[in-house]
């Protein structure tokens, strides 16, 4: 006897050795959609989201609460799949119940919900049988996608980060943790855009997606990342190279190492819907074939992993069991009530327990304010061929802040087709003869890197960001190194860590956020206006060369702002699906601005300061204004959700100057050299994505109407002739209308009625910018909804009334200084 | 990690049987250490219970023959049912007739101790034995029934020759160095595969090439012929010794390669690496390659798991013949690793830093080993079968080479239920206690808690000021630990190896097992003056110096030879992290075979500890001793 019990503590003992190499016992046999393994799912039912955008279903669109994003009714199910047997665990009619996770141990599911009277989600939890309903967190903001952590924590997303969708009107979600008694709220991510739908990795690690857009396409990168529970250590899993896909709702496959996702075409489809594939990581983030898609349609919603063969899925207001090979059947579909009231149903989920990951032990230092960030090589990695060693000598540590309102899926009026960001010059570090660099980066903020060279000028531009956690050290290897490359043992001793890390240097005497016409244009009023305004002086001119440099505004922009950007005399990464650059392909190094202001361009010289301005002008995206205050302000023709506001169609003024141009003007100005109509018109041109080779460009807008001098107008001055004081630049053509050199004037004279109404043309758009102000004017007030939310952020103080003057550029450094974090003392 | 059910049925299965048939409180702990395939039998032997273990055609154990003095390695006459065993702390090998289960010789080496490996070749002419100290292959020409071993030769070859596999032709050996040395033309020390080959008819002429593993390479412990003896195939540890220790992800610190040697050019022509992306494959312990030279098999001690690689499509991958389906697969909007290879041939060492060159060519297979701690491969002449020793089940498993999930598990004997001492052992060889699986506490700690013959740069005491890993022998008996003395005790020393270096939190039994096992570790003498008894002397002479005017034992005193405190030597090196150039005082116990010394493992050899770097005096008072008098005095000290 005691023999045997001596055996069967040895057997429990193997056992407990054993237990580890055990996959999931769910992990269905062969992939017969016939067989269901699992007993009983929860999930939840509500309306879809109004919106188009994947992340547009929580929170207020920038016109205030109003109107918002999130819908009404909802309800919290349990399913038994065997008897049919429908549990509501949790009904809300004017409320909404989303992304429930069953807990480890299957007893208490997770979840996030708006009581009806609420406008804010929280995270909840509730017993599987629907009593001891419990709220975990509260406060003026989403939190939604939650998910628990093997540390006992919870990872999910939410809106405190205070910031907006930098290319919608909504607001964006990124990743927290907290405890499960709501104590211990901290960020884990600094990410500007929207981050969504974490779950943990069998290693322990959060796979979340990523949504980014650094001086590249906003509609094209969306993927799959990872970070540990403590926000250290982010990095790609699967994307970010290739443009397109939505990637999101991804799961880890068990007993793989696979993963199971969403993938949603181009930018994305309502509520995540999209086609279910399956990722094979190992492979590399950067190999298109690791992914497999299973399914024809792209209506499928939150695919949860049975096995590497079984999942199920939703669609509609129906819920599916699919194979690998995409066939599905039909498990559950809501009844018919719920789905005439346009319902869904969402994240069906098993219910029964599940392993819990290794626990990866925090690692940051709350009292610290920095992490540390350790480059080995940078000379090592994708496309670098052509760099010498040695060549790179500093980091150019640049920031891309976060954008407290907006209000359009366009840019403007920050570029015209360029970047959506403001980004902050922080300073420089420096890179050793080895390549290495060793320096401390404030935490959890989103910065990003150029490569100098002796001259300060760009070598490489990462097109991403990262951000560090409070006392993290962190390394990587080269400048974009392949991402399934790991370090190269044959380096030598690194060079950097022979001394104590970099500390930013700032760079002296330039703003760090730059503004154009309080920074440029007076650079280019010293140098280069003599020659490229509208008047001739004793330099020479007027419009030498065809450009035109002066801050005149247009409707949008300055002239010489436009001028600027279409002439190519800077280069950035635009709004263009690409990255990863070859050396000296973007940025200072190919600006050919840069080229022309050192004597060699008709002896313009500019001094050391002002070349240092222009050059990180160009490095920090080349904006118009230096504050977001100016977003969807000052502008004839700007945008409002992608439809244009105070534009001039019904002007009276307008329509005269339209009538006129019929007449005079548009007998030659067909095709490409067709004129604005009004001073909103784009004349279909992409107001987003305009191509740069576009013949267009030349007659737009925004360069033919000038609103600060409107006798200074291209559209007047083109036609009429030099003795009366014009530049004569309209041309007779041929008879298959080809410009001659023989000039053509239209208006020999100002008296020329014509001339007169096409002035007042003009001058009706001076009156009304007066009116409505731009940034770069006195008087500029941001509009409500810009102040509202600043109020709310507590950058401007509770007390504050409309109408008391503010400074909006104080404002903006004021409220990103309120984003960053504060060092805390433990306990 | 998947499993078949099986096996998880035949080890309780097996224990309940033998559970209640044995005496449960007399049996041994069993530890298969290495596995050979005879003609009707597979032979095992079993290092904790001192035993080969013949298993019969079904597996059954049929014959058990008692060993002793630590045996370690064992390998088989061919035709003939004779095994050799390496008795390594009696420095002799074991001749075992196995048909009457028993040792009927045993033959001491002369010249070198601690035989940790053997190898006869295919037509039972030459014995070959790798001793650990010194570091020497002994070839023993067979007499004609086998049991008579006459020395022919010995030749020097690098250090602790773990491994021997013999080409076809008998007399070309590769000797697998475990542990790093210093090479020329090297940029960092290294572990190397040295090829010997001698002539029979004049074995006084014999020749060796040493080749390098790429920088930061340690735990090499396995190395096959392939069977044209074209090729050696070779498994090791590849650590990224000069990246600071801030992540463990992307094999930022070990990583687990096999490399291809050219036996004609006598070059290694390619590095692979076995982990993934996001899971190592840790230590790996050995390499078989199949009959047809088509599959080789390698045990990963740490993961539990074998890899099988198609060895034949990765020659021909990397002679640039690549299939049209891998050629379409593109990689960062570029032609994938394999198709830039074929374009241009010397990119080949980009393949060892890229953990996922062989699942994009499909070549690579990863399956469970059957049981904890695989550290022995034999695949059975036919090749239908690869067995597998697992150190810590006490078990042997039969795998099926054309249906890997197809496979058998069998207990060697009755065993002791693990105490504490046992499941700490486990635990410290365990990669499953690391983050992704990259390490285990052995990888670096080789041979039971020793070295890796590496300096690692850790984030604890700085950046940029990489130590010397420090042995774990004595750790309760010499806090503090670490170099810079960074942690106080030895039990927050193990609690914190598992935090920092593995990146798991702590449970208190594992901290206490994982203790209990180090606690347990004894220093071995120096095998040395047995080799050399002309060197007992003046190791006696060298031990009045240490105690005298060279200076030594004012802060090397005490049974561990420290005083535990910490002092500048004059071996600063001037980094800011360390600018009072004071460092925690070692022990000595076993200097013999913990090189390379001094803090950041300058030195290689003590002698240079004493000289080359010790130019201001202030680490003993060489100067004061004559040529003679070093040379005792450094005898002494390998004599610890």
């Amino acid at each position: 006897m005691v023999v045997l019990k001596q055996a069967l503590r040895a057997v429990l003992l193997q056992l407990l050795l054993v237990a580890n190499l055990v996959s999931d016992p769910a992990g269905a046999a062969a992939g017969e959609v016939d067989q269901v393994p699992i007993e009983e799912v929860v999930f939840a039912v509500r309306k879809p989201g109004p919106d188009g955008h994947w992340y547009a279903n929580f929170g207020y669109y920038c016109e205030g609460p109003s109107r918002v994003a999130y819908t009404e009714g909802s309800q919290l199910c349990r399913l038994n799949l065997r008897t049919g047997k429908l549990t509501v665990l949790l009904h809300d009619p004017r409320g909404t119940i989303r992304d429930p996770q069953l807990s480890y141990d299957g007893k208490r599911i997770l979840f996030s919900y708006r009581p009806g009277n609420s406008m804010y989600f929280h995270l909840y939890e509730i017993n599987i049988d629907g009593t001891g309903l419990r709220q975990i967190t509260d406060g003026p903001y989403d939190d939604i996608e939650p998910t628990y952590v093997p540390d006992g924590g919870i990872v999910f997303c939410s809106s405190r980060s205070r910031r907006w969708v930098k290319c919608w009107l909504v607001q964006v979600a990124t990743l927290y943790r907290v405890e499960r008694d709501g104590s211990g709220l901290m960020p884990l991510s600094a990410a500007n855009a929207t981050e969504n739908t974490p779950w943990v990795l069998p290693d322990g690690r959060i796979l979340y997606t990523r949504w980014e857009y650094v001086d590249r396409s906003q509609v094209h990168y969306h993927h799959l990342w990872v970070m540990n529970p403590d926000g250290t250590g982010q990095m790609v899993l699967y994307g970010n190279l290739y443009p397109g896909t939505v990637m999101i709702d991804a799961k880890p496959i068990p007993g793989s190492d696979k993963i199971v996702a969403i993938f949603s075409p181009g930018h994305g489809r309502r509520e995540h819907q999209g086609a279910v594939t399956i990722v094979d990581p190992t492979l590399g983030p950067d190999v298109p074939a690791a992914a497999r898609r299973i399914t024809q349609s792209v209506d499928y919603r939150d695919p949860y992993p049975l096995s590497d063969r079984l999942f199920l899925v939703a669609r509609g207001p129906v819920l599916e069991l699919l194979d690998d090979a995409g066939n599905g059947r039909e498990l559950y579909r809501l009844p018919k009530t719920l789905v005439e009231k346009g319902m869904w149903l969402h994240e069906p989920r098993p219910v029964r327990p599940r392993p819990v990951e290794p626990v990866i032990p925090h690692r940051i230092d709350p009292s610290k304010a920095t992490g540390r960030v350790v480059l080995l090589n940078v000379y090592a990695g994708r496309n670098m061929a052509g760099i010498r060693p040695g060549e790179i000598k500093k980091l150019l540590i640049l920031e891309t802040l976060p954008k407290p309102i907006n209000y359009t899926g366009g840019m403007d009026p920050l570029t015209y087709g360029g970047s959506f960001s403001l980004e902050r010059v922080v300073g420089t570090v420096p890179v050793e003869p080895d390549g290495s660099a060793y320096f401390e980066l404030p935490a959890l903020r989103s910065f990003f890197f150029v490569a100098l060279d002796e001259n300060d000028m760009a070598v490489k531009r990462m097109q991403s960001f990262m951000s560090v956690q409070p006392g993290e050290v962190t390394s990587c290897f080269g400048c974009h190194e392949k991402r399934n490359e790991t370090a190269s043992p044959d380096i030598g001793p690194v060079m950097a860590l022979q001394r104590p890390p970099s500390k930013i240097k700032p760079i002296e005497g330039v703003p760090d956020v730059l503004d154009f016409p309080r920074d440029v244009q007076p650079i280019l009023d010293r140098h280069c206006v003599a020659c490229h305004d509208y008047e001739p002086t004793a330099k020479g001119g007027p419009y030498a060369g065809g450009v035109v440099l002066t801050g005149d505004h247009g409707p949008m922009f300055s002239h010489s702002y436009y001028t600027l950007t279409v002439r190519r005399l800077f280069s950035d990464g635009r709004d263009l699906p690409r990255s990863e650059y070859p050396p000296r392909a973007i940025g200072s190094s190919a600006s050919r601005l840069l080229k022309m202001v050192d004597g060699s361009h008709h002896g313009a010289r500019l001094n050391r300061h002002e070349f240092t301005v222009l050059r990180l002008w160009i490095e920090t995206g080349a904006t118009y204004p230096g504050t977001y205050a100016a977003l969807g302000t000052g502008m004839i023709g700007g945008y409002h959700e992608n439809r244009q506001y105070n534009t001039d169609w019904n002007w009276p003024t307008t329509r005269a100057g339209a009538a006129v141009m019929r007449n005079r003007c548009a007998s030659c100005h067909t095709g490409p050299r067709q004129l604005p109509t009004a001073l909103s018109d784009e004349r279909n041109v992409s107001f987003w994505r305009p191509s740069l080779d576009d013949p267009r460009l030349k007659y737009s807008r925004h360069i033919v109407f000038n609103l600060s001098r409107p006798d200074k107008s291209l559209l007047l001055l083109a036609p009429l002739s030099r003795d009366a004081g014009g530049l004569e630049l309209c041309r007779k053509l041929t008879p298959d209308g080809r410009p001659t050199t023989a000039p053509a004037t239209v208006f020999t004279s100002r008296d020329d009625p014509d001339y007169q109404t096409l002035l007042r043309m003009v001058q009706a758009g001076k009156a009304f910018l007066a009116k409505i102000k731009r940034f770069d004017m006195p008087g500029f007030m941001p509009r409500p909804e810009y102040l509202r939310e600043m109020q709310r952020y507590g950058v401007l103080p509770p007390d504050w009334k409309p109408g008391q003057p503010v400074d909006p550029y104080k404002l903006d450094q004021a409220y990103w200084r309120k984003l960053w974090y504060r060092p805390r003392r433990l306990p | 990690m998947k499993t078949s059910p099986s096996m998880l049925f035949l080890t309780i299965g097996g224990l309940l049987v033998l559970g209640t048939l044995a005496n449960a409180g007399g049996n041994p702990v069993r530890s298969p250490q290495a596995v050979v395939v005879g003609d009707d039998a597979v032979v095992v032997l079993d290092r904790t219970a001192a035993e080969l273990v013949r298993l019969d055609r079904n597996l059954k154990p049929a014959g058990r023959t008692l060993l002793t003095g630590d045996p370690c390695a064992v390998t088989i006459a061919p035709g003939k049912p004779l095994a050799y065993v390496a008795e390594r702390t009696a420095n002799r090998i074991a001749v075992v007739d196995l048909q009457q289960d028993r040792v009927i010789r045993r033959v001491s080496i002369d010249g070198g101790a601690w035989p940790v490996s053997l190898a006869v070749d295919r037509d039972g002419r030459w014995l070959y034995v790798g001793t650990a100290f010194p570091a020497k292959l002994f070839i023993y020409r067979l007499g004609a029934d086998g049991t008579d071993l006459e020395p022919l030769l010995a030749v020097p070859v690098l250090r602790w020759p773990a491994d021997l596999a013999i080409g076809p032709d008998g007399v070309t050996v590769a000797v697998a160095n475990q542990l790093p040395v210093r090479l020329e033309g090297v940029t960092g020390p290294t572990a190397a595969v040295s090829l010997v080959s001698f002539n029979p008819s004049d074995p006084g002429r014999w020749h060796r090439s040493d080749i390098p593993l790429p920088p930061g390479s340690s735990g090499l412990r396995g190395v096959a012929f392939s069977p044209d003896g074209h090729y050696v195939y070779a498994v090791h540890g590849l650590g990224r010794v000069r990246s600071p220790i801030t992540q463990l992800e992307r094999g930022w610190v070990n990583t687990n390669a096999l490399s291809i040697i050219d036996t004609v050019s006598r070059r290694r022509v390619a590095t692979v690496l076995l982990d993934d992306l996001y899971r190592g494959a840790a230590d790996p312990a050995d390499v078989v390659c199949s009959p047809d030279g088509s599959r080789l098999w390698v045990a990963l001690a740490g993961s539990h798991e074998l890899v099988r690689i198609n060895i034949a499509d990765l020659h021909r991958l990397l002679q640039g013949s690549v299939p049209g389906w891998l050629e379409r697969i593109e990689d960062s909007m570029q032609a994938n690793i394999w198709v830039r290879l074929r374009d241009n041939p010397s990119l080949v060492r980009l393949l060892e830093n890229d953990l996922a060159a062989l699942r994009l060519a499909r070549v690579k297979l990863r399956l469970p080993a059957g049981g904890f701690g695989p550290r022995a491969l034999a695949i059975s002449s036919d090749g239908a079968t690869v067995y597998v020793a697992n150190y810590f089940s006490g078990s042997l498993t039969a795998i099926s080479t054309a249906d890997p999930t197809r496979k058998r598990t069998v207990l060697l004997g009755p065993m002791a239920e693990p105490d504490a001492v046992r499941r700490g052992a486990l635990i410290f060889h365990d990669a499953r206690r690391s983050f992704q699986h990259w390490h285990s506490c052995a990888t670096c700690h080789q041979h039971g808690g020793r070295v890796d013959g590496l300096s690692w740069d850790f984030v604890a005491d700085g950046l940029g000021n990489p130590k010397d890993t420090v042995s774990l022998i004595g750790l309760a008996e010499t806090e503090p630990m670490n170099r810079r003395a960074t942690v106080a005790n030895a039990y927050d020393c193990v609690r914190n190896g598992l935090f920092s270096t593995n990146l798991k939190p702590v449970e208190r039994r594992v901290v206490d097992d994982l203790f209990a096992y180090l606690a347990a570790l004894r220093p071995e003498p120096s095998p040395l003056p047995l080799v050399d008894p002309k060197l007992a002397e003046p190791a006696r002479r060298g031990k009045q110096l240490f105690e005298g005017k060279a200076g030594c034992a004012g802060c090397h005193s005490g049974p561990y030879l420290t005083d535990g405190k910490m002092h500048n030597v004059g071996t600063g090196s001037g980094h800011w992290e360390e600018a009072d150039g004071r460092y925690d005082t070692p022990s000595l116990r076993e200097l013999y075979r913990t090189a390379p010394y001094l803090h950041d493992g300058r030195a290689w050899t003590l002698r240079e500890v004493l000289t080359t770097f010790n130019r201001r005096q202030r680490h003993g008072h060489v100067e004061r001793l004559s040529a003679a008098e070093l040379d005792d005095l450094i005898a002494y000290l390998l004599s610890l």
